[in-house]
């Protein structure tokens, strides 16, 4: 690998250092907006969030904080949410939301034909806020 | 011990019904709407059995995801303008405020939320 290789690739490493931080600071400044914090107008609020969000899009501009995949896990767990379990469920409805499920997934593979669910990332992601429930 | 088995075993019964998900695809090998509607109906009830409160999408989840989407709206590719900038973060105040009042010391916990979105990019990237 030649050094200017070796450069690009460092900088790439910051890059997604500094974007990752970036990010973490923007969410950050969500979870802190209430309670509202008396030294913090909502001015200031609006200043912050447009800074760092300047700063993101300075390194990565196609970066969104909601992609395809995301969007997409988003509607699936919706879908299951409204799958119907009652004694005498109504399997009409039921097997309406499998052809909507079908749907999104045939429009995922049609985007990428090897798309996969991150079922792992999900259940990750899942299972702190499924703690905070049983707590 | 009890909690974690439970625990468990409902992570297998959600990570089931998430694969039939992605199996649905190729469509050959799928079954009809009908069949895996029961199938998915089996599922969901035991998950539920478990834990009657279930939900794949909570209250949590649902203002992590609306978050998201609203920090997307928030537009820089202009100049600052108070006006169409402060609706939005005026939503994001809403949102937070509502899952705050829900629970006062519920946080976001944003390594998590960024592991998840990069997740699901790698798994993109990785195809």
């Amino acid at each position: 690998m030649s050094q200017k290789d070796n450069n690009s690739e460092d900088i790439a490493i910051d890059n997604f250092t500094e974007l990752t931080q970036l990010v973490k600071s923007t969410l950050q400044t969500v979870d802190e907006l209430f309670p509202p914090k008396p030294e913090f107008s909502f001015e200031d609020m609006m200043i912050q969030f447009y800074t760092l969000k300047s700063r993101i899009k300075k390194i990565d501009p196609s970066w969104k904080f909601e992609n395809t995949d995301t969007s997409y896990v988003f509607e699936i767990l919706k879908l299951l949410d409204a799958v119907n379990i009652e004694e005498i469920p109504d399997l009409q409805q039921n097997a309406k939301i499998c052809q909507r499920l079908l749907h999104r997934v045939r429009i995922m593979r049609q985007i990428n034909p090897s798309w996969s669910l991150d079922v792992e990332g999900i259940i990750k992601f899942l299972y702190p806020t499924l703690n905070t429930q049983l707590s | 011990m009890a909690t974690n088995e439970s625990s468990d075993n409902k992570n297998q019964l959600i990570t089931l019904m998430l694969q039939t998900i992605e199996n649905f695809v190729p469509l050959e090998t799928r079954p009809a709407p009908e069949g895996m509607a029961i199938y998915l109906y089996e599922l969901k009830k035991e998950i539920l059995r478990q834990n009657p409160k279930f939900k794949f999408i909570n209250s949590y989840n649902d203002y992590i995801f609306r978050i998201l989407t609203l920090l997307d709206y928030l537009d820089v590719s202009k100049e600052y303008d108070t006006e169409s900038h402060g609706k939005t973060v005026h939503m994001i105040c809403r949102e937070t405020r509502d899952i705050k009042r829900i629970d006062p010391l519920w946080k976001i916990n944003p390594t998590s939320v960024i592991e998840f979105i990069n997740s699901t990019l790698s798994a993109s990237a990785r195809k």
